[in-house]
């Protein structure tokens, strides 16, 4: 994907990794929050959100076991998002076993989501909403990924994130 | 010593799910499960205020992990404490600590599930 400049001037971006298990589902959570989507190698996706005429949110999603040249990218993102199904172990397991990878080398802040599909909340949802604080640096929550605005809200909590660390 | 974002995850997971915690306690160092202790803690009071709010009496979780920890002191303490002192004993008596921080956690799991099955306090 190409970065462009406006004529007024450089052009800011921002990069955040979408961890999921790849395939359609990593499609429909970009698809959701960036109208411009490319394929990349692999499972790799790109997608782009223009916030404004001068910043640009770039959106990779990576596939659990997807090769990443994260020892390139993966200190200079602004943050990670690591998507699962929440009814099937082996997802949660894979996402699980990456984000304690990832983010032992890194500290951007990350968003872990659970992915509800057309299942309601298991919990009652004043336990669980907006989010659940893991650490300073991470938040968990659940989602529909077949839901746009539930999909936003996971972005959303993602900038909150950033926000408060950097308070 | 805080736990990793690996072990919080499992602990997150069984605590919502209500599924036992025994088997991912098992294998933790004496400083790993003292950290999940104060996590598990962190989500109980966290739990337990956003679904019962102000009826939530955190007064009852402190006072049946007291009484935890003085029946394990009593029966077990090497040092003759009337209370277990989990943050004390890591050092000296990793193992001592081990089985009463276990008891705890297993208590404050119980605890949060009784939350996440009965929102509202019975009575």
């Amino acid at each position: 994907m190409q970065r462009t400049k406006d004529e007024g001037g450089n052009q800011r971006a921002a990069e955040i990794i979408v961890l999921g298990p790849g395939g359609a589902g990593s499609r429909a959570f970009l698809q959701a929050i960036c109208p411009d989507l490319q394929p990349g190698y692999g499972d790799l996706l790109l997608g782009a959100l223009s916030v404004s005429r001068q910043l640009v949110l770039y959106c990779y999603s990576v596939g659990y076991r997807q090769e990443f040249a994260w020892d390139l990218v993966g200190g200079k993102m602004l943050g990670y998002i690591a998507c699962f199904d929440w009814f099937n172990q082996e997802s949660f397991r894979q996402c699980r076993d990456r984000v304690d990878e990832i983010s032992s080398g890194f500290s951007a802040p990350f968003v872990v989501a659970a992915d509800l599909g057309e299942q309601p909340l298991p919990v009652p949802a004043c336990v669980v909403k907006p989010d659940i604080p893991l650490m300073p640096s991470a938040r968990f929550l659940f989602f529909q990924s077949h839901k746009p605005a539930s999909v936003r809200r996971v972005l959303i909590t993602l900038l909150d994130l950033l926000l408060e660390t950097m308070e | 010593m805080a736990p990793n974002i690996r072990h919080r995850l499992d602990l997150l997971r069984a605590l919502l799910t209500g599924e036992g915690l025994e088997a991912l306690l098992e294998p933790l160092a004496p400083p790993e499960l003292l950290a999940a202790h104060r996590f598990v803690r962190e989500k109980t009071v966290e739990f337990g205020i956003r679904i019962r709010g102000k009826k939530w009496a955190q007064d009852e979780l402190e006072a049946e992990l007291r009484a935890l920890g003085e029946a394990h002191a009593a029966a077990t303490c090497p040092a003759q404490e009337r209370q277990c002192h989990l943050d004390l004993c890591l050092e000296g008596q990793p193992q001592c600590m081990r089985k009463a921080a276990m008891a705890q956690i297993l208590a404050m799991a119980a605890a949060c599930k009784a939350y996440l099955q009965s929102p509202e306090p019975p009575g």
